[in-house]
């Protein structure tokens, strides 16, 4: 029994580095692949990347203007983009390109699609007062995208999981991307978390006065909004979306005062040349 | 006797040694499975969403009207309204004009 020992445990060992050698192919080691497999771990810990973003959020957009039908009355249009790029134009996340449509509905009421879609309503533009409350409401909107709020949001619903990415779940089976966006299509028909939403308000606020835009442009908004009878058909959407006036205007008044936010420009004659004179 | 079965023990493990490793080596040299390409996967979705272009006709009708609580429809889109918003370009030159004018940064 000793001789059989001693006869194979050395012949094991000498096979084990063969073994070994088949199993680990070092001089097939691909320093590229190992890079993009580290670029795809780091990925995987985002998601989604802005590509796969942008292409949820056309979708998405494509649904609400189905659904709502767009204003593409050139001249409002036409501002309300001014406006919005002014505005993303100084946001943290200015490397992706940013759109803004008009969706034909009284609701008072504006929403962010991922990656660069931004919408606010006929409603909205007849309930803000000067330019000042348009960026304001849109800073709170482009601070969606740079927060990747829905991203988030998506991944907390374990439809992109770590280790794996949009395309990748999405190239075992197509619909899986049919999923994502109407996860997205339903998450704004709800509303995004409170805290996402807050955090909205805070930088909204903070990027329009950056701009060079009145401080108190959200805050009036937010204000008015609070002061309108809860029952109002107009807000009903808004007021199950976003979470209550109190509250906004407390985080807003704590990002003014932490940020020293004071002065700025509200352009109600500009806002209304462009806005008010072509109400449809 | 005794010896015999030993060299028999020893010979029937070393060829399974040898045989697994040999299966091993097959498999690393067979063919990798074929990739999916995520550009043709992207292509493939560019091409399926247009074809629903025809989709929001059905729904022009109703549109504004959904109720609130209601689930949004999934289903429809309108490609060339969003065709048209990606048309709306705005020049560098025009932005600084439009923050100048303002007073804007």
């Amino acid at each position: 029994m000793k001789t059989w020992k001693k006869i194979l445990i050395p012949f094991i060992l000498c096979l084990l580095p063969c073994g070994l050698s088949f199993a680990f192919d070092f001089n097939d080691l691909d320093v590229n692949k190992v890079v993009s497999g580290s670029a795809k771990l780091v990925k995987a810990a985002v998601g989604i990347s802005d590509e796969e973003e942008i292409k949820i959020g056309r979708d998405v957009a494509a649904n609400l203007a189905a659904r709502y039908g767009l204003d593409e009355d050139p001249v409002k249009l036409h501002y309300l983009n001014l406006v919005g790029q002014v505005v993303a134009h100084r946001c943290s996340r200015n490397d992706i390109p940013y759109h803004f449509g008009i969706l034909k509905s009284s609701e008072i009421n504006a929403m962010a699609t991922p990656g660069g879609y931004i919408f606010v309503t006929d409603g909205l533009l007849s309930f803000v007062q000067d330019e000042s409350e348009l960026a304001g409401v849109l800073a709170h909107e482009i601070s969606h995208v740079t927060q990747k709020h829905i991203v988030k949001a998506i991944r907390q619903a374990n439809l992109v999981g770590a280790g794996s990415d949009a395309a990748s779940a999405a190239g075992k089976d197509v619909s899986q991307y049919g999923k994502l966006s109407d996860f997205t299509i339903q998450l704004l028909s709800k509303g995004l978390s409170r805290d996402d939403e807050l955090e909205a308000d805070a930088l909204g606020t903070t990027l329009a006065a950056q701009v060079g835009y009145e401080v108190n442009g959200l805050r009036r908004t937010v204000e008015r909004l609070g002061k309108k009878e809860s029952g109002n058909a107009a807000l009903a959407r808004f007021n199950k979306t976003h979470p209550a006036a109190k509250d906004r205007l407390q985080v807003i008044d704590q990002a003014i005062y932490r940020h020293e936010l004071m002065g700025g420009q509200r352009l109600a004659e500009r806002f209304a040349r462009n806005i008010v004179k072509n109400k449809t | 006797m005794k010896k015999n079965k030993t060299f028999v023990g020893f010979f029937l493990i070393a060829l399974l040694v040898m045989f697994s490793l040999f299966c091993f080596a097959d498999d690393q040299d067979a063919p990798p499975p074929p990739k999916k390409n995520k550009i043709k996967w992207l292509q493939n979705l560019a091409s399926k969403a247009d074809s629903s272009s025809d989709q929001s006709t059905t729904v022009a009708g109703v549109r504004g009207l959904e109720e609130v609580g209601a689930a949004p429809d999934l289903v429809v889109r309108d490609w060339a309204a969003i065709t048209r918003l990606d048309a709306v370009v705005i020049k560098d030159d025009e932005l600084k004009a439009f923050a100048s004018e303002g007073k804007l940064q």
